[in-house]
């Protein structure tokens, strides 16, 4: 074990670096990718955090004017960090600690082990895993995690908190599970939706350790009741800061209702641009209707992988959201690595790595041509956020493939190595 | 669902897998005879102005009679201030703008390359358009030395009296800015990165005083002496800095005021005598290609570009029978033409290559050819991924052919396969059931082989961060010592790939698999097919080059046979992008020095980065190619 | 007298048929920006022709989107000419535009045609028109088959047109319509209209442009459309008086598709008498103004219009009372509520001065609300742990 600290430490000690080093030598590159439209989405730029700081210190509502749509207990944590523009270390510093107990939080869940053998399922594959460490590598040093955390986009905070609930379920704790999800929710919404797996994650957990079943009903309501008590208090909290009730609106209506049409690495942005105002609303309900979709469907076939379900939710969340960034793929991606044991049965990796790879080069080359240039439109840019999506979606249906056809193999033995075809 | 598991199936074909390299092989030359009948009528497009509002030609100019005499009296004093020092010119510009009852200002630049100080002082006037809301601005250029060295006499002259002029007219819809630069690349970029605000003050003055947006720009190059020079043609410049382009309206405007209201002819990329054959039109082509894939500053109106001013440059050629007048009434129309703008020019196209000032290939047409190269990489790159998922040994030991009953499929489209749990001895075969033939075959030919990745790809990317390295010692080094410098990266870069070669081969405990170098030349060819696509929607013509250049990568192979090694890598020794220079800047005759020079100039002042591309781009990928071919030294 | 009444419509209808009494003109113009100054001088034209034969400002609507007069690029500025010799300013110092700039759209078009406007829309912006009225709508700008676009920005449909002509009937707000379009493929325009009475006609057939007719080298641009060139050259030269007898057959074969560069169409099949009637139509019945008068009813004596003259006398005083009345009542009115303003009193109205007051109270709020969630977090692990 002190070996593997050591390795730990070392990996943790030279994420830290680039982190701190990059904007230490280019200066001016944080504040190149904050304003890039990739990595800060109008719901977690840093420049309009500190807008909403400014305005916050100086006693105006940092909800007037409608620039800042972000939880407003991000406000008094940033004003009380010295001024980045004066003085960036502290801001980075911040941001790399979190990149830090993310990575953390992700070498927790492959340590648990959910990610193979749950209590009603266990993989034939098992023994095929990549050790925490490689999967906090990959995370730390994932180019995206990168852009994201040196851009200080609080989607890093977002999924520091989705990072530990899953790792908190994965290891049974219940209480600060339903405190980080009551965080990751508060800070950006669309992460409640992975209660339900990891409910049924973390109901597995301790049934496994107890070794007795706990009530479901009673451990379900309770775990209900507990988040609502938690986001309950989140929300007092924020209202007796705010002095109003005014940014439930300014930031949680932001994100249902999508005002803000500033281009983003998602679908909804064009969609709603092209949009005639009176179907609107209908199509902000079919959207996130279909986005939530995702959660009872996957959570009732996959229940014997909560923790599959809860990662794949996230990679449902990188494409369907309103307001999604690089920082919700990096997320997803991190996470897929915990299943290395479906890449055998993946079939399409090569595709999908070769069109995220394309869209990452070809989205600021088109980007360039539609905003600096001119010789661009807006068509060539949602052009490659469709191909970024689709290899997102790829991945992500080839995953579920993947994770279904492990469970037919276990179920039905004499099928393995056959190819399938729905009928 | 069933298609995709029948393509995938399909991926197994043993056909296919021989496929790739005449598929690669296939895409560029499609791709290369793309390009050469581009110049053909049925590939190519008359021009034609497509913004309404600029309605070319369609107003008299009377910039005649007594203004010659003012622009006469203009060119003696230019003419006396050649050989004043900086300062006394800047004055005396000033007064002659203050005299026009124009706001005036100049702008100081002080710029360090390689170790060499360039230091001058731009004179800019303001004319505010009388009726305009002062939100936009046009651009009139004179720079004091055109892109020969020569000084711009007549230009400048010409610019000054038609300030007069303008200033004269009540008509203008937007301010007119008459910018007198130093010089014909630098002192521009200079004042356009002040104009918007972009410039290292410690390095560029900032503008005192300001317009509105600007709408477009026109630069003359006029270099007549003081008893003036009658010229034959107009030479129109059009390239901008990375090789972006006006919108083609600018360029076509300019023409149809020229040619069809002036009748002095138009000629582009130095194509003087301009026949209209075959041949003329893909020499002026593929000069056109290689100014635009250098992506160097072709003449003051270069710098505007990137800023998304659309900008031209007028420059006299030949000797004939059109006097400085002309020239004159030629630039006032082509203001009373971008005077009845109302937004930026958008409707026409950015990305074209011109053929002759009247004809054009747009983008749809010729993008096609430098993506098909692009892609020959991207094939090879599949087919060395599928290749190193292949286990090593030969694929010829097929058991049998003939038909025998089999367990039954569920499906008897796609192939069936079967862990194969009943063979006994070595080799490991399968049945495999293809319609109703059954052939038991080696397993090695159908499983997929675990692929290691992070070593490949951590080389990979090491390769390209190599490549900052020359990009740091050639843009800092002192212009003196170039020459020198370039030799060294020539001899260091040949050599690189043996050395990494032999380090592969002796430094590890256990030598490297062949896997890997597969791997690696995958991810190579994979980043290169990548970056040229990608380059080709910024920069047809580098990208294009490029690709041409650096397409024997897509072959090169690690072999047993010396001979064929050392054809390989005489090849790539050509190719090298290094040696690239030296010959071609040879070929087309010009100074490998003050390439490089310019190169360095570029890069810190016009913001270039053709040599970002050919460091880490290109230069790598070289590399890489070079080390597979060379391992197979070893 | 019951059989007078009811013969009474089956003896003026032949009356109807053939006389209006008054004459209104709509002239529109439907693109803006500087190179479209011919379309301007184009209305102008047909503004100041309208005008000369005698039809009234207040019965002309004059649509112009743009203000070519004023526009900086115009070399003679207040002036806009549709003759490169430049003889005759159209600008002059008489012209009253009604709707201008952003106010010419699709919308306020129809509604001004079919009069659906609000309470307060001044006179001079609605067409006062009745079943007793000749009307003549002149359009121009740049369409397309079927359509006819606004300012670049909306276009209107040939049927939008034909509804609105046919509400317009439905609604006896005219008695014989003149339509005139100069525009590309203008007579696909007319071709969808059904209400009776309207004679159209367009200066191209589909898929055939409307050409310029010249550019002036000093304006810069050209000055007039070709098809309403020719229209203005006949009745500049023919129609040189209001008396004049020349009838719409006689325009219709002044034109020459060999001058106008494009095939000119006519539409009679609505008009009744069809073509020979529309033909046989004056030129002045529908670009001069009638002055005939119509006297309704009979029998009436001079004591009856006397005391209706009282009872309108007394009406007057009535609503004068009625008026001062209601003045003193708002002036107490507004004595209450200048009383209630102060009680009511400001939130957040006028500038608040933005002073960073970083206050310690806030801070520590603000701290203490974080601390209050980390606390929470670590009593969270420590129950855990336990």
């Amino acid at each position: 074990m002190p070996l593997d600290t050591e390795h730990k430490l070392l990996i943790f000690a030279a994420a830290a670096a680039v982190r701190l080093v990059l904007p230490a030598v280019f200066p001016t590159f944080p504040d190149l990718l904050t304003g890039r439209v990739e990595v800060s989405t109008p719901v977690t730029s840093f420049k309009r955090l500190q807008e909403g700081v400014f305005l916050y210190t100086h006693n105006v509502s940092p909800y007037d004017g409608g620039v800042y749509h972000q939880a407003p207990l991000l406000l008094p944590l940033f004003s009380l960090l010295p001024d980045p523009s004066t003085y960036p270390l502290a801001t980075n510093i911040l941001y790399t600690v979190v990149d830090l107990l993310s990575a953390n939080a992700i070498g927790q869940i492959a340590d648990s082990g959910q990610n193979v053998a749950t209590r009603l399922f266990t993989s034939s594959r098992k023994h095929l895993t990549w050790s925490s460490i490689a999967i906090a590598t990959g995370y730390l040093f994932n180019p995206f995690t990168v852009a994201t955390c040196l851009a200080r986009s609080t989607s890093a905070l977002s999924n520091l908190f989705i990072l530990t609930a899953m790792a908190k379920a994965a290891h049974g704790a219940s209480t600060t599970f339903i405190l980080a999800l009551a965080f990751a929710a508060y800070l950006s919404m669309h992460p409640i939706l992975l209660f339900p797996p990891l409910l049924v994650l973390l109901y597995d957990t301790r049934a496994t350790k107890t070794q007795s079943k706990p009530n479901v009903w009673t451990f379900a309501i309770a775990h209900t009741l507990g988040l609502a008590v938690a986001i309950g208090a989140l929300l007092s909290a924020s209202a007796f800061i705010t002095g109003s009730w005014d940014f439930l609106a300014a930031t949680y209506g932001v994100r249902l209702l999508l005002p803000d049409l500033t281009p983003n690495v998602g679908l909804w942005w064009y969609f709603f641009i092209e949009m005639f105002d009176s179907f609107r609303e209908f199509f902000l309900g079919v959207f996130w209707l279909h986005a939530a979709s995702y959660v009872p469907g996957l959570t009732i076939r996959l229940h014997k992988q909560p923790l599959f379900v809860a990662c794949t939710l996230t990679g449902v969340f990188a494409i369907f959201t309103p307001y999604p960034s690089i920082a919700d793929a990096a997320l997803y991606l991190s996470l897929v690595p915990l299943f290395r044991h479906l890449f055998p049965l993946m079939r399409y990796s090569f595709l999908a790595s070769a069109a995220i790879l394309y869209a990452s080069v070809l989205g600021p080359a088109f980007y360039h041509l539609w905003i600096y240039a001119g010789s661009g439109n807006a068509n060539f840019f949602y052009a490659i956020t469709l191909v970024w999506s689709l290899g997102l979606s790829i991945i992500l249906g080839d995953s579920m493939y993947a994770a279904l056809r492990d469970e037919l193999d276990v179920e039905r033995p004499e099928l393995q190595g056959k190819e399938v075809r729905r009928i | 669902m069933a298609l995709l598991s029948s393509i995938l199936a399909l991926r197994r074909h043993p056909a296919l897998i021989k496929l790739p390299p005449y598929l690669s092989a296939f895409c560029i030359v499609v791709g290369i005879a793309w390009l050469l009948i581009l110049p053909l009528n049925e590939y190519s497009r008359r021009t034609y102005v497509s913004e309404n509002a600029l309605l070319p030609g369609q107003v008299h100019t009377y910039f005649t009679g007594s203004e010659h005499d003012v622009f006469r009296a203009y060119r003696h004093e230019v003419h006396a201030l050649i050989d004043r020092p900086v300062e006394e010119r800047s004055k005396a510009l000033e007064s002659i703008f203050l005299e026009q009852n124009l706001k005036v200002s100049t702008q100081k630049y002080n710029y360090t390359v390689s170790n060499t100080t360039i230091a001058s002082e731009n004179v800019y006037a303001i004319l505010q358009g009388p009726r305009a809301d002062a939100t936009e601005a046009l651009v009139l250029i004179g720079a004091w030395k055109n892109m020969d060295d020569e000084v711009n006499n007549s230009g400048v002259a010409l610019v000054l009296t038609l300030a007069r002029y303008f200033k004269r007219w009540s008509l203008w819809s937007k301010d007119i800015i008459f910018l007198i630069s130093a010089d014909s690349t630098i002192g521009p970029q200079a004042w356009v990165d002040a104009y918007h605000n972009e410039h290292n003050e410690e390095e560029v003055e900032s503008l005192k005083i300001k317009s509105g947006a600007l709408q477009g720009a026109v630069a003359i190059d006029y270099p007549a002496g003081p008893w003036g020079h009658r010229y034959d043609k107009l030479h129109i410049v059009y390239d901008g800095v990375n090789g972006q382009l006006p919108n083609l309206d600018l360029f076509n405007t300019a023409v149809a005021i020229a040619d069809g209201q002036m009748g002095i002819q138009c000629v582009i990329q130095r194509m003087f005598n301009h026949d209209d054959t075959y041949k003329e039109r893909l020499m002026t082509m593929l000069r056109g290609m290689i100014s635009q894939g250098l992506g160097h500053a072709t003449g003051p109106h270069s710098s505007f570009i990137p800023y998304h001013v659309d900008a031209i440059t007028l420059s006299t050629v030949g000797d004939g029978w059109h006097d400085e007048m002309t020239l004159g009434r030629t630039v006032e129309s082509l203001f009373r033409s971008l005077n009845n703008l109302l937004e930026h020019l958008h409707q026409s196209f950015f990305f074209y290559l011109l053929l002759q000032s009247k004809r054009f290939v747009s983008i749809g047409t010729y993008l096609p050819s430098a993506m098909l190269i692009a892609v020959n990489f991207s094939i090879t790159a599949l087919a060395l991924w599928v290749k190193s998922g292949k286990p090593a040994e030969g694929e010829e030991k097929i058991a049998s052919t003939n038909p025998e009953p089999s367990k039954p499929a569920t499906d008897d489209k796609s192939n069936s396969t079967s862990p194969a749990t009943d063979t006994k001895s070595p080799p490991a075969t399968e049945i495999v059931k293809l319609g109703d033939a059954v052939t038991i075959v080696p397993q090695s030919s159908t499983t997929t082989l675990e692929r290691p990745l992070l070593l490949p790809a951590l080389l990979v990317l090491t390769s390209h961060a190599i490549g900052l390295v020359p990009l740091y010692y050639f843009n800092t080094h002192p212009s003196t010592h170039l020459r020198a410098l370039h030799l060294t990266a020539a001899n260091a870069s040949s050599i690189l790939p043996f050395v990494f070669a032999w380090t592969g081969y002796y430094a590890p405990d256990t030598p490297i698999p062949t896997q890997t170098f597969t791997l690696i030349q995958c991810f190579s060819l994979l980043g290169l097919g990548l970056g040229l696509a990608a380059l080709a929607t910024l920069n047809f013509s580098l990208s294009i080059i490029i690709g041409v250049l650096s397409a024997p990568l897509s072959f090169v192979r690690r072999t047993e046979s010396n001979a064929l090694n050392i054809l390989q890598l005489g090849l790539l020794a050509v190719l090298n992008p290094v040696m690239v220079a030296q010959w071609s800047s040879h070929y087309l005759g010009a100074d490998l020095a003050e390439v490089l020079r310019l190169a360095a100039v570029g890069w810190r002042v016009w913001g270039l980065w053709t040599q970002v591309v050919v460091w880490v781009v290109w230069f790598p990928a070289w590399v890489v190619g070079g080390t597979i071919v060379a391992g197979g030294m070893f | 007298m019951k059989f007078s009444a009811a013969l009474l419509p089956l003896l003026a209808a032949p009356f109807v048929a053939s006389e209006h009494t008054s004459n209104w003109a709509v002239l529109v113009s439907t693109s803006r920006f500087w190179f479209n100054y011919r379309h301007l001088a184009n209305v102008l034209s047909l503004y100041r022709t309208v005008k000369r034969l005698g039809i009234p400002d207040s019965q002309i609507i004059l649509m112009l989107p743009d203000d070519m007069a004023c526009n900086p690029r115009n070399a003679f500025p207040g002036t806009v000419y549709n003759n490169a010799d430049r003889a005759l300013d159209l600008y002059g110092d008489n012209i009253e535009v009604d709707y201008r700039g952003y106010e010419v759209t699709v919308e306020n078009f129809i509604r001004l045609m079919t009069d659906r406007v609000g309470e307060d829309m001044p006179r001079s912006k609605r067409l006062m028109t009745d079943e007793r009225s000749n009307i003549l709508v002149y359009m121009t700008g740049h369409g397309g088959n079927e359509f006819l676009k606004f300012q670049d920005a909306e276009e209107i449909s040939a049927f939008d047109l034909a509804d609105a002509f046919g509400q317009m009937w439905e609604k006896k707000r005219y008695h014989e319509m003149l339509f005139m379009i100069d525009t590309c493929q203008a007579n696909t325009m007319y071709s969808k209209f059904y209400s009776p009475n309207i004679l159209a006609t367009g200066s191209s057939e589909i898929d055939q442009s409307s050409y310029s007719h010249h550019a002036d080298s000093d304006v810069g641009v050209a000055v007039i459309d070709r098809y309403t060139y020719y229209n203005l050259e006949f009745l500049e030269q023919k129609v040189t008086t209001p008396t004049s007898k020349l009838t719409m057959g006689e325009l219709f074969d002044s034109y020459d598709p060999a001058k106008i560069h494009s095939d000119a169409g006519i539409r009679y099949d609505l008009f009744e008498g069809g073509e020979e009637g529309a033909r046989n139509r004056k030129v002045m019945d529908f670009f001069g103004n009638v002055q005939n008068v119509e006297l309704q009813g009979e029998g009436r004596n001079e004591t009856q219009w006397r005391e209706e003259l009282a009872a309108i006398d007394r009406m007057i005083l009535d609503a004068k009372r009625r008026h001062n009345e209601s003045l003193n009542a708002k002036s107490q009115a507004q004595h209450i509520v200048e009383e209630v303003k102060p009680v009511q009193g400001l939130r957040r109205e006028g500038a608040v001065k933005v002073g960073e007051e970083q206050g310690w109270n806030k801070q520590v709020v603000g701290a203490a609300a974080l601390l209050g969630c980390a606390g929470v977090w670590i009593a969270g692990s420590l129950f855990e742990s336990m």
